[in-house]
């Protein structure tokens, strides 16, 4: 009967500690699904939701406008001296004095021009993220080549439909005698010219993505192809919509070289900052956070808070260094009776209100992207929509402050995706399978 | 012999099934349905958050739940209730006996249901045919499968129908799935920029899957007058948009036909029952 009677169950060390790391586990999977939140550390408030009130989703969508515009940061920066303004200005570096983490890519340029003097056959392409230094490296090769070889630089500023307009395009280009009958006159033309460099920006306004949208891309290539002999092509293209081309036309057969110019790692984004910090000449201090008790320890010192800012930084902007100069303009004071610089913490930024935007939100962002900016004509060609609808959706972006819009000549002003937001935005898209 | 005795019923209560043993034994299942419910809810937020891996993490529910189950009940039996070997024995044999011939549709069905769990044939999100009906697959549970159709129906089909009919899964784990769009236009309708057009209008469809290839096929039909049958193949990258990229290639080429002063496809025949739009003149 002994072995018939057996213990009451009971909890030993063993249930307790399996107990314990199923709680952790399932604490972990909570935070990460996002249905729950343990604190996470936000000093700048872009999405953060008002107590426990329940709220709708304009509501939650309306958080993202927290954070500064682009404008009203720029606002802030008349507080900074000249000298600060003038080094953290938001564009693309004249020459190689603050060029950080591209030399590699100027030598790679420097050879191929090499080559090409050589009768080598080259047509070179620039990709890259928006903010990723494409132009500055651009700027940089220019001012190195100097008075060697004929150099056309050109700016494709408006979206170009069709092979007309670029026939156009290339006649005011190129100055040409007479203004080309077709594309196969305008490539003989072309092919009369002495040999130069050719440094074409924003090719991602060739295209568009409708019934016809591809002509003009396809026009042009069809000129790179046929004259990359003796002109040598140095093309720049945003990184996504390069992506599209490569999908729809399968673009890098027309380019014998591509430079990637990557998103910066977090010590060249520091390197970048540091160096224009140190040239202004102004003493900076990392502050401390004022609401998080862990960061109250004694032991952080300037380097460790430096640390932190740019890891917060790197983290926000993913790399981008435009974003991270409107980040680094948002945090950065100026102490007029020390006459010294104050960078305030950054923190991590929540923008969980990004899930509440809906399915024809994500497909305009994930648009706009591909093409680096749509007017309300193009987005409504692209959707099949009317104008007015398309307007409403895309100011309504923009009061979100997910998009910015810049006006143009015609009244046709173009919605681009707010710098601030590159990072989240583009990492939802993706998640969600929508940017290819 | 004498261990294979049964023990008296009112002595296999007292010390089997005391009350403190079955108030835990309830709590645990209580905290297995809870956990269970937990676990959907967490796991849904994740399939939303991670939309890229939404069909890895909603197919590991299915397993999961039968894993946890299975758990349960054996942490019960073994370890709160622990019967001696010969009861096991004994009532395992005869309720097996009792449940193979009172409910051997449900045995079948449950037998069907760990078949498909393991075999994985298709998975919770797939969008699969049985049968007239085509839907994503919403529950895959151990008596029956459960699919959404394009008419927000569901509809259930028990496991056992499903393990012994043709299942057609379309797109077999992966978010992304053929979408085949077909019209007709008169015989004379210049081939060359229609199949042109019609490339471009899969392409340009902002729900088109751009890594995979897309094809235009040509054949010639007769119905009462010579036709050209235009099929585009293409992918979507979200397998819940099918019917809006089929829908959205349609209007498309439509438009762009308009434009060029070409034959619109008109008139329509009933939609078909395989994952296609079809329209002919």
């Amino acid at each position: 009967m002994a072995d018939s009677i057996r213990k009451k169950p009971r909890f030993n060390l063993f249930h307790g500690v399996l107990l314990i790391s199923l709680a952790i586990h399932l604490a972990i999977l909570l935070h990460v699904s996002g249905l729950v939140s343990f604190g996470a550390l936000t000093y700048i408030e872009v999405g953060m939701k008002e107590n426990s009130r329940p709220v709708g989703r304009e509501e939650t969508l309306q958080n993202l406008s927290n954070l500064p515009t682009p404008e009203e940061i720029m606002a802030r920066t008349a507080t900074l001296p000249p000298v600060c303004r003038r080094l953290f200005t938001i564009g693309a570096l004249k020459n190689r004095e603050f060029l950080v983490g591209k030399e590699d890519h100027l030598e790679s340029l420097r050879e191929l021009f090499h080559r090409w003097q050589e009768g080598r056959l080259c047509s070179i392409a620039v990709v890259g993220p928006n903010g990723s230094g494409k132009t500055s490296l651009i700027n940089c090769f220019q001012s190195e080549l100097g008075n060697q070889i004929p150099v056309h630089r050109l700016d494709i500023d408006h979206r170009l439909r069709g092979e007309s307009q670029l026939i156009e395009l290339c006649s005011q280009w190129f100055e040409l005698s007479s203004v080309p009958k077709n594309l196969i006159d305008l490539e003989e033309q072309l092919r009369q010219l002495p040999p130069a460099v050719i440094i074409i920006e924003n090719i991602h306004r060739l295209l568009l993505r409708n019934t016809g949208g591809l002509e003009s891309i396809r026009a042009f290539l069809g000129l790179v192809l046929a004259s990359r002999r003796r002109l040598l092509w140095v093309v720049t293209c945003r990184k996504y919509p390069w992506q599209r081309m490569q999908y729809l036309l399968q673009v890098d057969r027309y380019f014998s070289h591509q430079l990637q110019t990557l998103l910066g790692t977090q010590t060249e984004m520091r390197d970048a900052l540091m160096l224009r910090l140190q040239t202004s000449s102004y003493p900076a201090k990392f502050l401390q956070n004022d609401h998080g008790k862990a960061m109250k320890k004694n032991g952080l010192d300037q380097n460790a808070l430096q640390e932190r800012f740019f890891s917060d930084l790197f983290a926000a902007s993913r790399g981008n260094m435009q974003a991270a100069l409107y980040y680094w303009l948002l945090c950065l004071d100026y102490d007029k009776t020390l006459e010294s610089l104050t960078v305030r913490p950054l923190g991590k930024l929540d923008y969980s209100s990004l899930r509440s935007l809906d399915r024809q939100q994500f497909y305009t962002l994930a648009e706009i992207i591909a093409h680096g900016e749509l007017n309300a004509d193009e987005h409504a060609s692209i959707f099949a929509c009317d104008s007015l609808r398309s307007r409403m959706l895309l100011d309504h972006l923009v009061q979100l402050n997910l998009l910015v819009f810049e006006s143009g000549d015609n009244g046709a002003g173009r919605y681009q995706l707010n710098p601030l937001f590159f990072a989240p935005v583009t990492a939802t898209l993706e998640g969600r399978n929508i940017l290819q | 012999m004498k261990d294979l005795q049964l023990p008296p019923l009112p002595d296999f209560v007292r010390q089997h099934l005391s009350g403190d043993r079955l108030l835990i034994s309830l709590l645990i299942i209580v905290l297995t349905v809870a956990g269970l419910w937990l676990l959907r809810r967490v796991l849904n937020a994740l399939a939303a958050r991670f939309s890229r891996h939404r069909l890895l993490i909603s197919g590991l529910f299915p397993v999961l739940r039968l894993l946890i189950w299975i758990s349960a009940v054996a942490y019960i039996l073994f370890v709160i209730i622990h019967p001696p070997l010969n009861t096991l024995l004994a009532v395992s044999a005869s309720a097996g006996l009792a449940l193979g011939l009172g409910a051997q549709d449900l045995i079948r069905n449950i037998v069907a249901g760990i078949l498909i769990l393991f075999e994985r044939p298709f998975h919770v999100g797939d969008m699969i045919q049985v049968g007239e009906h085509y839907g994503e697959v919403v529950n895959i549970g151990l008596r029956s499968v459960q699919i959404r159709t394009f008419e927000d129906s569901v509809v259930t089909f028990p496991n056992a129908l499903v393990q012994t009919q043709a299942v057609s899964n379309a797109n077999a784990g992966q978010l992304n799935e053929m979408v085949v769009v077909r019209f007709h236009l008169p015989a004379e309708v210049p081939v060359g920029p229609v199949k042109e057009l019609a490339w471009e209008a899969a392409a340009c469809s902002p729900y088109v899957h751009l890594g995979k290839p897309i094809s235009v096929l040509i054949e010639d039909r007769f119905d009462y007058r010579f036709l050209t049958l235009f099929t585009i193949k293409a992918y979507v990258h979200e397998i819940r948009l099918e019917r809006v990229l089929a829908s959205d290639i349609l209007e498309r080429v439509k438009r762009a036909l308009l434009e060029q002063g070409l034959p619109v496809p008109a008139g329509s025949q009933p939609p078909p029952l395989e994952k296609t739009l079809c329209v002919n003149p």
